[in-house]
């Protein structure tokens, strides 16, 4: 029963997490599926959860992609389902980019004590590369969408890669300085 | 004493540059058979890429000039003369020469291997080697090619060909090379 909560936790943390990433970036530079962002926070939120609890947090990721993508950014070109795909492709491009690089021995993500931060910064950089060509794939294909290319992986790159960088760096090195100076005040 | 060190050191750079630049050039020629005539599909047996990363990986990126002259040569010579070929193949070339020095820098900037493993060759770290030089080369031919009059009519077939092609070309490369030439090499003690 424990652990049955225990998912349910993670899984809401996992969605909250996505869904506020989604807000700030909606408020700090708006989203358009058509042409991206040069800030696209929620590709961080996304890889922290995975990285924070693994891959059970999968059904609560996919909801809040779904969520966001098509009801928050109203990023579905009229078709639920192509909105939804794209959606979902941005939830699992994060857990294949893992899977892929502990498949081939490249880093371990399961010790995150001792992990390497480059070792996240570069899983940023696979992540975003894998996230923008597979939603420029699946938007071009869909035919739902009216993208242009080269704009599309752009800013699709640039801003995976921003906002990947900037959540994990806020959540890994600015939040612990809050916490541990807000401790100390209360000593 | 330096002078016979320096007289070596030319002729182990001469040798590497030319070893690189025959890799590169003949397995180019030797896939010419499956071009497609439209550009936006690209070779889905990219055999060069897994010639340039061996290259890098056996001799050092001071070979970059060999890949990019053995590049040159095979289109030159499959183009037929100097004048066919255009600044744009020029660039695409360029981006293939680059593309596997950049997925090596990545790789050891960021910790991830330095692929042998006490003097064995790690494959599963090469072959993630070949696929990041993959991406990287697709996606810098993906902005480089559109400048040109012809613009990428089809640009998913374009990524999913070159993408393909160059993992494929990449692996197959360096899985025989491994198995077959980099033994020869070490027996004749050219590395």
């Amino acid at each position: 029963m424990d652990s049955y909560k225990l998912l349910f936790t993670n899984n809401l943390i996992a969605f909250l997490a996505i869904f506020l990433a989604s807000v700030t970036m909606k408020y700090f530079s708006g989203f358009d599926a058509e042409i991206g962002s040069y800030l696209y926070l929620p590709i961080g939120a996304k890889i922290l959860v995975f990285l924070l609890f693994g891959r059970q947090v999968l059904p609560g990721v996919m909801a809040s992609c779904i969520f966001c993508g098509v009801i928050l950014f109203g990023s579905w070109g009229g078709n639920f389902v192509w909105g939804a795909v794209g959606a979902l492709m941005g939830a699992l491009a994060p857990l294949i980019s893992m899977w892929f690089i502990q498949k081939l021995k490249m880093i371990d993500f399961s010790n995150l004590k001792d992990i390497d931060f480059r070792h996240i910064l570069f899983l940023i950089f696979f992540t975003a590369i894998i996230h923008a060509l597979s939603r420029f794939v699946i938007y071009a294909k869909s035919e739902v969408f009216s993208i242009s290319p080269i704009d599309f992986l752009s800013h699709y790159l640039v801003g995976d890669m921003l906002g990947g960088i900037v959540v994990i760096w806020t959540v890994l090195k600015i939040l612990p300085l809050f916490v541990s100076a807000t401790n100390l005040s209360k000593v | 004493m330096s002078y016979i060190m320096t007289s070596m050191n030319i002729k182990q750079f001469v040798s590497h540059t030319l070893i690189s630049l025959m890799m590169v050039a003949f397995s180019r020629v030797l896939i010419s058979g499956l071009d497609s005539a439209d550009f936006v599909i690209g070779n889905y047996l990219w055999l060069p890429i897994g010639a340039a990363i061996l290259s890098y990986l056996l001799f050092g990126f001071k070979t970059f000039f060999g890949v990019f002259i053995g590049f040159a040569l095979a289109t030159i010579i499959l183009k037929g003369s100097f004048d066919a070929v255009s600044i744009f193949s020029w660039l695409g070339r360029l981006s293939s020469s680059l593309a596997p020095i950049v997925a090596i820098m990545m790789m050891r900037f960021f910790h991830l291997s330095d692929f042998f493993d006490s003097g064995k060759v790690n494959f599963a770290h090469i072959v993630f080697l070949v696929i990041l030089s993959s991406l990287v080369s697709t996606l810098a031919k993906f902005f480089i090619y559109p400048i040109n009059e012809a613009t990428i009519s089809n640009p998913v077939v374009f990524i999913q060909s070159y993408l393909l092609g160059d993992v494929i070309g990449g692996i197959v490369f360096i899985y025989i090379a491994v198995k077959v030439f980099v033994p020869l090499m070490v027996k004749n003690k050219l590395i």
